[in-house]
């Protein structure tokens, strides 16, 4: 006879990542349902930022998303240029561009410690989140935080880059690219590695497309759907770029697809960094922040973030303050419409690396 | 051999106490972004006897990364009442001093030390590496000098902790 | 562009406006809801981006909108909707869309709106005991509820 029975995984959990709790039902170790339960991160920011001016709002809308917290500046002065019918300098799309890049990048290594932490090979968690830390610089010093930047904002860059960092940069890249090969030899080539993930939790490409993912997820069902190259932001327009894709759909590919798009990180910044104007202006001047006054009308910006497609719906009724943003995070749906029916006939050591996998950030999902 | 006094036996204990706390492991907000790269190589807590740890019953630390939430907080009050003696509770970022930027949120509480005894706090968002590091070695002073005494304050005050607790929890 | 336009401008009782490039606006009456947005992904808008509501508390009015966003065709489509805010009912499009799921279970907390269909509608999803108007509701005065329920901290010494 068996028995099935509950097991609560989060939120305060070592296997979760962040701030989430998870109930599963058990029969053995085999999971025979899972279900989210998500607003441990709830802080109301759709709130907030209803009450706040639109320059106030730039102090929020990093803190959406903890790991990349670019993506979120860059959606919303998106949004505003577009209500504001706003175009930027050309040489702040190229710096846009190489901030968004490293972010994603930064966030990529940190995954990647993260992924292979829940595997048990702590060593790669060790240099990458060491790794990270010198992209964290390179932030630190164009604007002054490791963490929130808050650099990106409508109408181009808060301030144009410091003397010099262009160099540090393509040191950082040259850096990342030789330490690409010890990570290989040491995780992605690793045999315990492809036994852990091969085969595991597999989103196939009809169910990825039903179900609606973005991002790696997608990519690694064999779907090449990114924003970058279907509706191209910043300077993605003028580099030249593939969009990797795996047709297994399992945790294996998921983590192969990020591992090629880390690299992939790299070598646009290489691009943009070349192919910037070197002079030029990289603000274009937006109204005093009291008497800032978006035009009425309604619009939906979208960026590539790390885990999908990251967008800002955004309503303007004329004044000061947005009258509602809409924040759609991609592990919304990656979360409830695809790791519960996903994590179903798995096993219980799996479920905190299949989480990871798929990249589930709760506080995109709570706001 | 002469008999050690209880103040004698309390000052080693509390000497040996600092060179091995444990932190449990919940990130609670946001700072617990900053709170691997503290752990691993680049500025390495353990150097200072500092690990973090699972489960609330073997935790010395109780971080509180960033804001709380009210749904958190219930989460965070068992474990701050699952933890033994001695603990010890340090409020990481802005969030936790006076609500920070989430001063007008209806789910984020404003002051931590109206729900649980904190002994230190970090201000700033989010405080770097060095400055979590900073706390950790300032809380060590506490605890050898005696003065980190949240647990005992949470005993003493119970009464006013958990009408606290209950009027925002309801 | 421009033939898609026309593929939706054939589905029943739809009322379309081109933005700008990618981008279009699709405005139906709340009965016609579910079948336009069966149709749009018939004619290719595979993914739903997000659906949400805005609080038109000057017209009395909820407004419910879809964006959705087809590979094919590389345009973000948006469903837009009115309904009463009087006893504001939607039906559920996760039949269709199954990520719909998710975001109406954050709609029917965040601003009361009962959803047919969705057996997860009126269920806690985020908050927990909440026990006032639904917070995203623009009459909810955040200000206000926080003071009423936290303490801020004023100066220094003032607790204990």
């Amino acid at each position: 006879m068996s028995k099935s029975y509950e097991l609560f995984i989060g939120p305060n959990h070592p296997g979760i990542p962040g701030n989430f709790s998870l109930k599963i039902e058990l029969e053995g170790d085999t999971v025979i349902s899972a279900k989210g339960d998500p607003g441990y991160l709830h802080r109301a920011f759709e709130k907030a930022m209803e009450g706040r001016y639109y320059i106030q709002n730039l102090a929020l809308i990093p803190r959406i998303c903890v790991p990349e917290p670019d993506i979120n500046e860059a959606a919303y002065a998106m949004a505003v240029e577009d209500l504001m019918g706003v175009e930027i300098p050309e040489r702040a799309k190229y710096i846009r561009t190489i901030v968004l890049e490293l972010a994603r990048a930064a966030n990529y290594t940190f995954w990647m410690g993260g992924f292979a932490g829940t595997l048990g090979l702590y060593t790669l968690a060790q240099w990458s989140f060491g790794d990270r830390d010198y992209a964290l610089d390179l932030f630190a010093e164009i604007c002054g935080a490791r963490v929130y930047h808050m650099y990106i904002w409508p109408g181009g860059v808060r301030r144009d880059l410091p003397p010099g960092w262009e160099d540090k940069l393509l040191g950082y890249v040259k850096y990342m690219k030789e330490r690409l090969i010890d990570y290989d030899n040491i995780f992605f080539k690793n045999v315990m590695f492809k036994y852990r993930t091969k085969g595991i939790a597999v989103v196939t490409k009809e169910q990825a497309i039903e179900w609606g993912a973005t991002g790696p997820i997608l990519k690694a069902a064999g779907v090449a759907q990114d924003v970058r190259k279907d509706d191209p932001y910043a300077a993605y327009e003028y580099l030249d770029f593939e969009i990797p894709t795996l047709t297994d759909g399992d945790s294996w590919s998921r983590a192969m697809i990020r591992r090629w798009e880390l690299e992939n990180s790299l070598n646009i910044i290489e691009q943009a960094v070349k192919k910037m104007p070197k002079k030029g202006p990289v603000w274009e001047k937006m109204p005093n922040p009291l008497k800032w006054y978006v035009p009425e009308g309604e619009t939906y910006a979208k960026v590539e973030s790390a885990r999908g497609e990251h967008g800002f719906y955004m309503v303007s009724d004329g004044t000061g303050k947005p009258y509602r943003v809409a924040v759609r995070g991609a592990s919304h749906t990656h979360m409830f419409t695809i790791a519960e029916k996903v994590l179903i006939g798995q096993r219980l050591a799996d479920v905190s690396h299949i989480l990871v996998s798929l990249d589930v950030c709760p506080p995109e999902i709570d706001r | 051999m002469e008999k050690m006094t209880e103040e004698q036996v309390k000052s080693i204990a509390n000497m040996l106490r600092k060179r091995s706390l444990w932190m449990i492991h919940y990130c609670t907000g946001c700072g617990a972004m900053e709170l691997p790269p503290t752990m691993t190589s680049r500025y390495d807590m353990e150097r200072f006897g500092l690990a973090p740890y699972v489960t609330s019953r073997q935790a010395d630390i109780l971080l509180i990364t960033g804001y709380l939430n009210v749904k958190t907080l219930r989460r965070v009050i068992t474990v701050y009442e699952q933890m033994l003696d001695p603990k010890y509770v340090i409020g990481f970022g802005s969030c936790t001093l006076n609500g920070g930027v989430y001063w007008d949120s209806y789910a984020v509480i404003k002051q931590l030390d109206r729900y649980i005894p904190a002994d230190l706090y970090i201000a700033g968002c989010m405080p770097r590496p060095e400055a979590v590091i900073s706390a950790f070695r300032h809380l060590m002073e506490l605890i050898d000098s005696g003065k980190a005494d949240g647990y005992k304050r949470y005993k003493r005050n119970l009464a006013y902790y958990k009408e606290n607790q209950r009027k925002v929890l309801g | 562009m421009m033939d898609i336009v026309d593929k939706i401008k054939g589905i029943e009782g739809v009322k379309v406006t081109v933005q700008r490039e990618n981008r279009i606006f699709v405005d139906v009456s709340e009965d016609k809801v579910i079948s336009t947005l069966y149709n749009m992904k018939l004619i290719g808008f595979h993914q739903l981006s997000v659906q949400n509501v805005i609080d038109r508390i000057k017209d009395n009015k909820f407004e419910i909108f879809y964006v959705l966003y087809s590979r094919e065709y590389k345009i973000n489509a948006i469903v837009r909707t009115w309904i009463d805010r009087e006893n504001p009912v939607i039906k559920t499009a996760d039949k269709i869309y199954p990520s719909a799921h998710t975001w109406e279970r954050e709609i029917s907390e965040m601003f009361g709106i009962k959803v047919d269909g969705n057996e997860d509608s009126g269920k806690p999803f985020i908050l927990e005991n909440w026990k006032d108007l639904p917070p995203m509701r623009k009459d909810f005065d955040s200000v206000k509820y926080s003071s009423e329920h936290f303490v801020f901290r004023h100066s220094e010494g003032e607790n204990e």
